[in-house]
């Protein structure tokens, strides 16, 4: 697990509880919310939780929040450019 | 066929016994240790991981044995008794806030760290949008429970209830009753941790047993209890006792003036098959349904080894938390 993008996967199973998923199930370009993975409202705020405890970003504009949580790649593209740590 | 009496039409449990199962009657688990953690079914089996990644253990009990006791029953009402709610979910919160210095929240933890999570997340579940409300009354939140239920059936408001009683142990609340050697030294039970679902219907057919009487009552004696309860109900025919016994004395001399006055009735008790917990008199009431549904009481219930030759129709329970206590008359549908 060498690249922002599995770091950020794994990231998001261990915050969101999704035991029965792996890393490989993810998909860098598939949909967090709605189809793919299939999160909710509620898993949104915990990212967001996430985001500002391991990378120092604080998400104030919900416009923004719904853009980056678009895919793992989106998301690893706006931490790697946002990160304050 | 129904009527305005109250029957425990099916129970489940997750207790420290096995899982949603009747197995402990003839094989129960010898409970050791201080304290002893609920025998967990295979989640997975009743909950899909996704719907389960955001509950506690509480949560899952909760749904579980709901299901298990309405398979596609539509209720009434769902009613809950917890003593101490979702506090393992508040106590994570506040150590979380303690440790990041409030720089943090915690949006799961906060939601579900309400009492009313238990009953609301099963009626979620259950697509249920009636009649909801929660018990919180310490050792007696099950007898509270049920008295709503009983009282709403009884007057021909709702046609049956699923009663959820449930709780477990948080790790703060097991540390003071450990510092004040109630857990691990007065106590001669472990502690442990109780999910009962019980559906209660005005229907006869094919329940367990009748719900006679209810009577919950503080800062009084058994005896004034009694007398209460005879004027409600009846003089009502005995023919065992089941008692919240958990070997702390203090606890235990309580039911020493109902054991006098029911001194030719077979004693009985549970609480070192179910451990203790604010939960625990819900185990006395589901095994004193099964002892009424099968006819039999199992030697692993009765005091002293004294033998139940005689058919048991009619158990009364009583239960004592602190200065609370209860009164349950079970009859059986025989």
């Amino acid at each position: 697990m060498d690249n922002l993008q599995d770091i950020l996967k794994q990231q998001i199973i261990d915050a969101l509880n999704l035991e029965e998923i792996e890393i490989s199930d993810i998909e860098n370009d598939a949909p967090l919310f709605g189809e793919g993975l299939g999160l909710d409202s509620i898993d949104a705020l915990e990212l967001i939780v996430l985001l500002e405890r391991n990378y120092g970003i604080k998400i104030k504009d919900p416009a923004v929040g719904k853009e980056i949580f678009k895919s793992v790649n989106v998301l690893a593209d706006y931490v790697s450019k946002n990160r304050t740590k | 066929m129904t009527s305005n009496k109250v029957y425990i039409k099916s129970v489940a449990h997750i207790s420290a016994q096995q899982p949603l199962s009747d197995e402990w009657l003839s094989s129960p688990v010898v409970l050791q240790g201080d304290f002893v953690q609920a025998c967990e079914p295979v989640y997975k089996d009743y909950i899909s991981p996704m719907a389960a990644r955001r509950m506690t253990p509480i949560l899952k009990r909760a749904i579980v044995t709901a299901k298990a006791v309405l398979n596609d029953t539509d209720v009434d009402a769902i009613i809950t008794g917890t003593g101490l709610g979702s506090a393992a979910c508040s106590e994570k919160l506040i150590n979380a806030m303690i440790e990041e210095g409030e720089a943090f929240s915690m949006p799961t933890q906060f939601m579900q760290s309400t009492h009313n999570t238990i009953g609301s997340l099963v009626a979620i579940d259950r697509k249920c949008h009636a009649y909801n409300a929660t018990y919180s009354q310490d050792g007696i939140s099950a007898e509270c429970a049920l008295l709503d239920a009983f009282v709403q059936i009884r007057l021909g408001k709702i046609n049956n209830a699923l009663v959820g009683i449930h709780d477990e142990l948080p790790k703060s609340w097991l540390e003071v009753m450990k510092r004040s050697k109630i857990i691990g030294n007065l106590m001669q039970v472990p502690a442990s941790e109780t999910s009962i679902s019980m559906l209660l219907d005005n229907n006869l057919v094919g329940s367990k047993c009748e719900i006679a009487g209810i009577e919950v009552a503080f800062n009084t004696s058994f005896d004034k209890m009694l007398s209460s309860f005879m004027s409600h109900y009846g003089l009502p025919q005995v023919d065992a006792l089941m008692m919240g016994k958990n070997g702390w004395e203090d606890n235990d001399k309580v039911y020493d003036e109902l054991l006098d006055k029911l001194s030719c009735v077979p004693a009985l008790h549970y609480k070192h098959i179910s451990g203790e917990s604010c939960a625990a008199s819900a185990f006395g009431v589901y095994a004193s349904a099964l002892c009424l549904e099968h006819g039999i009481v199992p030697a692993t219930l009765q005091c002293d080894n004294i033998n139940c030759d005689v058919p048991v129709k009619n158990i009364l329970l009583a239960n004592a938390s602190g200065n609370n206590k209860s009164l349950i008359l079970l009859r059986s549908c025989d």
